[in-house]
């Protein structure tokens, strides 16, 4: 099921549009951004489950359906090891939704996030962005331009 | 991707144990609705639709789900959400007209929106006057962020 991702893209000319805005970021010696592939998913899913974001409520085949139905979604790999994601949903004029973005614990204070969030805005230039913060995150948002405003989130069931 | 038929379709079955007011009915949005939705997002304040007109039509083309609340066939509020269908549901607009408010229409969007979108979280950004409409239908506050100059 495909929801919104209607951009006319086909995979290869995404990743030719993305290799061509990597080339120009400054990442560290054997890190790279790339589109994900499934192929990737258990190592998303173990650096999520490290951060304690997988419910054990939520099948694995139902967040790897998500990630499916989302775009852009990248990956930052050190040597072909995965380190890091970002997970967004796009209408691709207005409004860019980051659903997830995560560098590995031993990979932060790089500017890692910044070149994720980088890569995905050339992706979606004329959209602005929206995301929920944990808290240990809101300094890293107000130091990369974010304005912090009210956010709402609301799960069902209701937990309790 | 569901045909339009089938999300019309679904839409009407998700309605029938909903319990409408008379003459209010609800159902997926369409481009000749997007004058109106503009007018009603203008009046709010919001001023990307009639600023940015051909990149919010497009906006509202690749979103889903997007539904409008019409009262004798006139347009009195909409939704406009992403989602990835499992997990996350972004909604990035839903309006009322004023005079329509306080009758539980907001809240029937969003109903029928969960209910296309069963297994996933809403998220959102709330503006300070419906922060209580939020916290009263189950919303946990968070840090909210939001980029829009990304020339620094």
């Amino acid at each position: 099921m495909s929801l919104h991702n209607q951009s006319n893209q086909t995979n290869s000319q995404r990743e030719i549009q993305l290799a061509s805005i990597v080339t120009n970021l400054p990442l560290p010696e054997g890190v790279t951004i790339r589109g994900w592939t499934e192929a990737d998913f258990p190592a998303i899913y173990a650096l999520s489950e490290a951060e304690g974001w997988n419910s054990p409520r939520i099948p694995q085949s139902q967040t790897l359906e998500s990630w499916r139905n989302s775009w852009p979604v990248l990956v930052i790999v050190h040597e072909e090891t995965v380190i890091g994601f970002l997970r967004a949903m796009t209408d691709y004029a207005i409004a860019t939704y980051i659903a997830d973005i995560l560098v590995a614990p031993g990979w932060q204070r790089q500017g890692l996030g910044r070149a994720l969030l980088e890569v995905c805005h050339q992706l979606t230039p004329l959209t602005h962005f929206v995301l929920m913060s944990v808290k240990e995150a809101v300094k890293f948002y107000e130091k990369d331009g974010f304005e912090h405003t009210i956010g709402f989130s609301k799960g069902f069931p209701l937990p309790g | 991707m569901a045909g339009d038929s089938d999300k019309a379709a679904q839409i009407a079955f998700l309605l029938k144990d909903l319990n409408l007011p008379d003459g209010i009915n609800l159902r997926e949005w369409a481009p000749a609705d997007f004058p109106v939705i503009q007018a009603l997002s203008s009046a709010e304040g919001w001023t990307t639709p009639q600023s940015r007109p051909v990149e919010a039509l497009r906006a509202w083309q690749n979103s889903w789900p997007v539904l409008v609340l019409t009262a004798d066939e006139k347009i009195i509020g909409f939704l406009r959400a992403l989602s990835d269908g499992e997990i996350t549901t972004y909604i990035a607009e839903v309006l009322i007209a004023p005079e329509w408010r306080g009758q539980g229409l907001g809240t029937l969007l969003l109903e029928t929106c969960h209910r296309l979108v069963p297994d996933t979280r809403f998220d959102l950004l709330s503006v300070e006057k419906s922060v209580s409409f939020y916290m009263t239908h189950g919303f946990r506050e968070f840090w909210g962020f939001r980029k829009s100059d990304f020339t620094g």
